[in-house]
């Protein structure tokens, strides 16, 4: 699919794991953190980083919820694109494709 | 595939960009996106239980005095629970559709239960005996379960398609 936005580059998305948490989380509306570590195969130190700029940009959320599953005060952590962060990361996808096919991007 | 951008690059400008690097981006984001996909299994009992559900909704209406109130409100608690049940132990959430095909099925599943709800009230409304309800409510169930399914499968498609951002 191609993206329909504006090329528009974002150097916060830019960091390739930080594109790659926010092109996991465009399809859903709310992931797991463990979800998100699993699938980028990172640690939870690196995550926690990463996602610490997206949200200091408002382009993502966390919301904090208790586990089911767990005995202790662990809490479940979802992680949400708002929609600012939807609109930056299609505009710089939009970017990426362009760059991608040969076109420059400025 | 890792591509050879570092992850805090002090030149993020999009000129100091190659066209591999580019690629090879567009080309991670696919694979995690096939990643995310294979969490996205729907359980086997996921569409029997939302079946039972939507087949109370469907079928309540021809129950007699305050049944179709107390079924109906027991259906309305149970979606909550079930679909929560679901995102906690699978750690996605997803409450719309990811494209047109999938938007389709919601649709028409949808569809299924107002036509078997209005038909739950004809039923009563005609002086029925209330088993005939049944008939709505289990054609509801089937929807729900085998439609239900093929909209899973929609939605992965779905996904993977969006995934490749490329030309």
């Amino acid at each position: 699919m191609t993206s329909a936005a504006e090329p528009a580059f974002s150097e916060v998305i830019h960091a390739p794991l930080r594109l790659r948490i926010c092109g996991l989380l465009r399809h859903v509306d709310e992931l797991d953190f463990a979800i998100v570590r699993d699938a980028l195969q990172i640690d939870d130190a690196k995550l926690s980083k990463h996602l610490r700029i997206l949200t200091d940009a408002g382009f993502v959320v966390l919301r904090k919820e208790r586990s089911p599953v767990r005995d202790d005060a662990r809490r479940l952590t979802w992680v949400m694109l708002t929609p600012i962060g939807s609109s930056a990361l299609e505009g710089h996808l939009a970017a990426l494709t362009s760059i991608a096919n040969g076109t420059p991007v400025h | 595939m890792a591509n050879e951008f570092s992850e805090d690059r002090p030149d993020a400008r999009p000129a100091a960009i190659s066209q591999a690097d580019a690629r090879a981006t567009l080309e991670d984001m696919e694979q995690d996106g096939a990643t995310l996909v294979a969490r996205i299994v729907t359980p086997q009992w996921y569409h029997p239980a939302l079946g039972v559900i939507t087949g109370v909704f469907a079928g309540a209406h021809a129950l007699p005095g305050t049944w179709p109130v107390v079924a109906i409100a027991i259906g309305i608690i149970a979606i909550p629970v079930l679909t929560t049940t679901y995102t906690r132990r699978y750690g996605v959430a997803m409450s719309k559709p990811s494209g047109s095909g999938s938007r389709r099925l919601m649709l028409f599943m949808l569809a299924v239960l107002v036509a078997a709800m209005v038909s739950s009230l004809a039923i009563k409304l005609l002086g029925l005996e209330p088993w005939w309800a049944l008939v709505p409510a289990l054609l509801t169930f089937i929807t729900t379960v085998v439609v239900g399914r093929r909209y899973d499968g929609a939605l992965r498609q779905e996904i993977t398609a969006s995934s490749d951002v490329r030309l």
